[in-house]
């Protein structure tokens, strides 16, 4: 301890970087939003392939998820980003950035670069897999009866999938999946690891390396990733309460 | 008054805010069997729950062989191993053998030796005739049996009297034979029992007193013969054509019973 | 090279056991053998010693992992212990359970074992000589990574899962059997431990508080604090795991416990908890997987694991980099996908067999 301060001494002096914490925030909610929206296209992709794809897609589609959800995501993460490297492959991404004012201070964020883009990739490619198998626990908790149902009035099986068992099945999925939406932010810390990635836990070693009050800005950085999880958590129990029908 | 093995005395029980038992009163005396029946919700379960004070009563005294069970001091664990209890679900213990369903509380409530306890479970699951299926697990058995060994549990504690709380409510109507056959035997052995069930031909065969309880008050009480003969209240009179609507089946086993006890 | 080569045929021989023995039942399936009990029954028992070796297996490895450091030898000796116990306890078990039959149960448990054995170390072998002719630097990369990690990531896993055990029992039994004081304690404990990201947790545990574990030497300092951190997020999970399989036990166990005369605590003990804990084995080979993944990020903090490992082996080329995290994402997997499904599909069968499986 170079100088002993106080809690609220140490507290005042991380919330004076404010701004870096506040530009990580919201590039870490920047990635979760794309990994979750595009991780439950591809998950439902993959569930849909897994359960009514015939014998072999279906195995190629459980062989993934199976695959993704053994190995560890940092793994998949340091691969997916060396992947061009190893292939000789020079990956060129579009670099996006901007930057605002507020309270005086500029705040730039970076929004696309090749670690970031990395970063959301093995993201929406990990959480897909865990998104796969909780669609498909509810689409086989509706039944094979429903579809029988349907197409015995002469719906196709494309038809029948899209109009009878999936409106069922997403709505059956709610509770796992708010579960994965809720903590997937979590996983975002993961992109730390390839360095030059500026989301919040990449912040928080910034400005504890600054402060070099370690414990106070991880505590911080911890509360900021609890309560967004909890305001996420609570706006799904909300939008569940509100869609819900009775019987389902 | 110690010739009255139990001694129920002005019962009440609510829950939330229903109130389930509205001052019921009952005796039991040694080697005696007597039935309770009434239409569900009526409080017949819960009057069971209050005696081996599983649910103690709100107000009230029960006394067992002249001792209060009511008081604070009582300690409940070794009261129940003198109240035996038969379940409507039966609720064996899923994950032990038959043998071991049974000898448990002898093992680790009254201390007996592994192969004391073992001698004895043997013993009542001899008694409920089911000593071949001693190693089965109870999803291996059918109810019938698996209600056979619940009662096997509650003989091998050896208790004062034992409350059946519906125990063929449960049961698929060619497997309540079997279990009736059970009490019928026990009953006559002399065991002290204190049954709910709707089973009337059992009642008319060993029963010393029917008592009928509807919406925790007891509406009439007397000797199967009473009953069957001639009920006093309408209530009473609308419940027995109920049952028998529904229960004709197989009273007929249980009237070659009655036919026997009357020889 | 050739030896290094012929341990690397070991480990895969190792390795197969279980994925013959599930071929191996789903080809008898199929062809419909005659199913008097003693096909039938031996099959169990040789599928039950399997499995019991295979749990041995993880806790010879562990304990080898830190007596021998050469890895081939380790993997040698390894095998040969781990047969030998496997034909013992298999022995043990085929004896409690057909005393008439021993002798023919006790053949075909040993011409099973014996199969696969050989069936395993053939495909390892030939593996291994491609492998050392073909791709040298698979098995290179390989090597370094168990040397140099393999005891660390075992060390983290097991301790964070046996503590996590621990403090999420005792929270799910404060939940479901404490007042109303102890229910929001362990409400509330759960919801922050699952709502902070690993990673802040090692931080703060491992840069935090310098003068956590003062009496251990500093590298072994942050080990520990990475097994505080994971043991104390994998408590939060595992609350919840057995809180759920504890409320799934129909109350009226409970109620029968009681109606025998045992207070409280032993009913608990004694017919709620062997069900609860055989209700929650699936959800827990999950957990598991997840804690033996994110041991992954103890790396982070300078402490040696198979990750850290492949990292620091790769760094040399970027090619090589991809290299070793394809080989050992491998071998998370290797360790994950056995243990989630024989403990996850099979376990949920046996259960509905036994009736448990839920309320």
């Amino acid at each position: 301890m170079i100088f002993q301060a106080n809690a609220f001494q140490e507290l005042l002096a991380v919330l004076d970087y404010w701004d870096r914490l506040l530009s990580g925030f919201i590039l870490t909610m920047w990635m979760y939003i794309w990994a979750l929206l595009f991780g439950f296209i591809l998950g439902l992709f993959l569930a849909i392939l897994r359960v009514y794809g015939g014998f072999a897609f279906s195995k190629i589609s459980s062989g993934y998820i199976e695959i993704i959800r053994g190995t560890p995501l940092l793994a998949q993460l340091f691969f997916i980003f060396f992947l061009p490297y190893t292939l000789n492959i020079s990956p060129n991404i579009m670099v996006l950035e901007t930057s605002f004012y507020l309270f005086n201070k500029e705040i730039t964020l970076k929004l696309l670069d090749y670690p970031i883009f990395v970063g959301i990739f093995a993201l929406i490619l990990n959480s897909g897999a865990y998104q796969a198998e909780y669609i498909r626990g509810a689409i086989v908790s509706v039944g094979t009866g429903q579809l029988e149902a349907a197409q015995s009035i002469g719906m196709s099986r494309l038809s029948s999938i899209r109009h009878i068992v999936l409106p069922q099945a997403l709505r059956r999925v709610i509770p796992a999946w708010s579960n994965e939406a809720a903590y997937l932010p979590k996983y975002t810390v993961l992109v730390y690891f390839i360095g030059g990635v500026e989301e919040l836990f990449s912040q928080a070693d910034f400005v504890q390396h600054k402060t070099f009050f370690p414990l106070t800005t991880y505590i911080v950085v911890a509360l900021m990733f609890l309560i967004t999880i909890t305001l996420i958590s609570k706006f799904l129990e909300f939008i569940h309460t509100r869609t819900s029908i009775p019987g389902l | 008054m110690g010739e009255q093995l139990l001694r129920i005395i002005d019962v009440w029980k609510s829950y939330e805010n229903l109130q389930v038992l509205k001052g019921v009163s009952l005796d039991l005396a040694e080697r005696d069997v007597k039935v309770i029946f009434g239409p569900s919700g009526s409080g017949k379960s819960t009057l069971l729950r209050c005696i081996n004070m599983l649910n103690p009563p709100d107000k009230g005294e029960i006394y067992l062989r002249g001792n209060n069970i009511t008081t604070p001091k009582v300690n409940l664990n070794v009261l129940r191993t003198r109240i035996g209890m038969v379940f409507q679900h039966f609720n064996l213990f899923a994950h032990l053998k038959a043998i071991d369903n049974v000898s448990i509380g002898l093992r680790r409530v009254k201390k007996f030796s592994k192969q004391e306890a073992h001698e004895k479970a043997l013993e009542a699951l001899n008694r409920v005739k089911l000593v071949e299926w001693a190693d089965h697990y109870p999803a291996q058995l059918s109810g019938g049996q698996q209600q056979r060994v619940g009662i096997a549990r509650a003989l091998a504690m050896e208790p004062d009297v034992i409350l059946f709380d519906e125990p063929t409510s449960a049961l698929d109507p060619e497997l309540i034979g079997e279990v009736l056959q059970v009490m019928l035997d026990l009953a006559k052995a002399g065991t002290t029992m204190l049954v709910v069930t709707h089973e009337m031909g059992f009642a008319r065969a060993v029963a010393s007193e029917m008592i009928f309880i509807d919406k925790g008050i007891i509406i009439e009480r007397g000797t199967p013969n009473h009953f069957s003969v001639s009920p006093e209240s309408d209530r009473v009179k609308l419940f027995l054509t109920q049952l028998d609507v529904l229960y004709g089946s197989h009273k007929k086993l249980l009237n070659d019973t009655e036919e026997e006890e009357k020889i | 090279m050739l030896f290094q080569n012929l341990g690397l045929g070991i480990i895969s021989s190792v390795l197969i056991f279980p994925v013959t023995i599930y071929i191996i039942r789903w080809y008898s399936k199929r062809k419909n053998f005659p199913s008097n009990q003693l096909w039938d029954t031996s099959f169990k028992t040789a599928i039950k010693s399997s499995l019991i070796w295979l749990i041995m297996n993880i806790f010879i490895a562990i304990l080898f992992s830190f007596l021998i450091e050469d890895i081939a030898i380790y993997f040698l000796i390894h095998v040969s212990v781990c047969l030998i116990c496997n034909i013992i306890v298999g022995i043990i078990i085929v004896q409690n359970f057909y005393r008439k039959r021993i002798r023919e149960s006790f053949n075909f448990v040993f011409i099973i074992q014996l199969f696969l054995f050989g069936v395993s170390f053939l495909f390892g072998f030939i593996f291994a000589i491609v492998d050392g002719l073909i791709f040298p630097q698979i098995s290179n990369a390989l090597f370094f990574i168990l040397e140099f990690g393999l005891r660390y990531t075992l060390f983290i896993t097991v301790l964070s899962l046996f503590f996590g055990f621990v403090l999420g029992l005792t929270l799910a039994i404060m939940r479901v059997y404490g007042g109303k004081e102890l229910y929001w304690l362990g409400s509330a404990y759960e919801k922050i431990f699952r709502g902070i990201p690993l990673l802040v947790l090692i931080f703060i545990f491992a840069f935090g508080f310098p003068g956590l574990f003062w009496y251990l030497k500093p590298f072994d300092r942050l080990l520990a604090s990475v097994i505080l951190a994971l043991g104390i997020r994998s408590g939060a999970y595992q609350s919840q795991i057995f809180r759920g399989a504890i409320l799934s036990i129909n109350p009226g166990q409970m109620e029968a416990a009681q109606s025998l005369g045992m207070n409280k605590i032993q009913s608990f003990r004694h017919i709620v908890l062997p069900q609860a804990l055989r209700i929650a084995i699936p959800s827990w080979s999950n957990e598991f997987a997840v804690v033996i993944k994110d041991s992954s990020f103890a790396g982070a903090i300078g402490t040696f694991e198979m990750t850290f490992a492949a990292y620091i082996w790769g760094f040399r080329s970027v090619e090589l980099f991809t290299l070793s995290m394809g080989v050992v994402a491998v071998l998370y997997f290797l360790f994950t996908f056995p243990v989630t499904h024989v403990l996850g599909e099979r376990q949920t069968r046996n259960l509905k067999k036994l009736g448990m499986g839920g309320s």
